[in-house]
């Protein structure tokens, strides 16, 4: 045994030799960079300068397509504050220009499609006071598509059938139509025009008006209109010439016509052009405008 | 009694050893390597420790790339969407809201 110790004591040395290169080595494998670790590091850093490329590309498509996927409900916020700050302009008399709106009243009827049809071709948003009237959807759906403002005109107009009967039997027409529509369209109205006019509710008029704003309405009356509901056979050159004089006197000029009347919608390009001359901005009613009460 | 016949070998085996190798001159040479490499080694301990921590914050890193791009490709489908649905309804209320603005006057254009 003794013998056998004294072989192994010799390659002691030579152990602990190759014991302080494989710790040298270890060492120096460490300091290098070159252990499983540093690999781990090295493709973590590779996937993450990845991802950040990854990460760029997708913000600037996004930016991109922020740019051009707008909200619509947003654009047409945008839209009615434009308005609004042109009417507070008019209204100071700060503004060279002066408002106007298109107002069709009892519909909606077959013709007015024609009536979308020339507003669409001058680029014209218009106002259009509806009553209820089940076989029309389509043309409802019409109105509201091409961005008009749908307003309430009351669901049956029964104007001397009990209507103006008390202010309860008032605004119960009013919501009727108001349901209808919400119910159909999904849309919600806030502008509305009284039957005959607001003076047509004689001694009522105020307690209806209260009404209305407690059911989230605004009213507006007529200032011009080219009187196609009272005259049988108008010509269209009469129509432009009952509504145009008096329209063009007023800073919020609120024209009335009605989508039935062929000789309306003959003057409507004309009408639209002679205000765009003088220097109107031709709007849609909503419920804040300056043009409704 | 193995126990301790198994001490007494032992205890014989390691003197000797120590006996046989105190007058080998490599020893001394081989120990002073060793020393030299583990001084050498220890500070890479210390740094393998802080790569171990880079590491971790690098995975942290990478999970929170990884959960931004997610929720950036969700909101990039839904832009996506949103455009095929509403694109034409938004393109028309810009396009009104823009034309509108060439009736506001600006403050300073009527100073």
């Amino acid at each position: 045994m003794s013998e056998h110790i004294k072989q192994f004591s010799k390659f002691i040395p030579l152990l602990i030799v190759v014991l302080a290169i494989t710790i040298f080595f270890m060492a120096l494998v460490s300091y290098a960079g070159i252990s499983p670790l540093s690999d781990e590091a090295f493709c973590l850093r590779n996937d993450i300068s990845g991802l950040f490329i990854e990460k760029e590309a997708l913000e600037n498509d996004l930016l991109e397509l922020r740019s051009i996927a707008s909200d619509p409900q947003k654009e047409k916020e945008r839209y009615f504050e434009n308005a609004m700050t042109i009417e507070s302009q008019i209204k100071e008399g700060i503004s060279p220009y002066k408002a106007a709106y298109l107002t069709f009243d009892d519909g909606p009827f077959n013709l007015t499609y024609e009536y979308l049809r020339v507003l669409k071709e001058h680029n014209t948003l218009a106002t259009f006071f509806v009553l209820g009237k089940t076989d029309y959807l389509p043309v409802y759906e019409a109105i509201i598509k091409d961005g008009h403002t749908l307003g309430n005109h009351t669901y049956s107009h029964l104007i001397r059938k009990g209507l103006y009967y008390s202010p309860e039997s008032f605004i119960k027409d009013v919501l009727k139509l108001d349901a209808f529509i919400k119910e159909n369209f999904n849309y919600e109205m806030t502008v509305f025009r009284f039957p005959g006019g607001s003076s047509s509710s004689g001694k009522m008029k105020d307690k209806c008006i209260n009404l209305l704003h407690e059911n989230n309405y605004n009213y507006v009356d007529w200032n011009s209109l080219t009187r196609d509901a009272e005259i049988r056979g108008l010509t269209l050159e009469q129509a432009y010439n009952y509504v145009m004089p008096r329209a063009l006197t007023k800073d919020f000029s609120v024209l009335l016509m009605h989508d039935f009347n062929s000789a309306s919608l003959g003057a409507l390009p004309t009408i639209i052009e002679t205000l765009e001359e003088n220097n109107y901005v031709i709007l849609p009613l909503f419920k804040e405008s300056l043009a409704v009460h | 009694m193995f126990f301790r016949k198994a001490n007494s070998i032992f205890k014989k085996a390691i003197s000797k050893i120590a006996e046989n190798i105190s007058s080998h001159p490599g020893i001394y040479i081989s120990c002073f390597l060793l020393i030299i490499a583990i001084a050498f080694y220890l500070p890479s301990l210390s740094k393998e420790e802080k790569q171990r921590d880079v590491l971790s914050s690098l995975a942290v890193e990478k999970s929170n790339l990884e959960e931004a791009i997610d929720s950036l490709s969700k909101e990039k489908d839904k832009l996506k969407s949103n455009i095929d649905v509403y694109g034409e309804e938004a393109e028309f209320w810009r396009e009104k809201a823009d034309g509108l603005e060439n009736y506001i006057v600006e403050e300073n254009e009527n100073e």
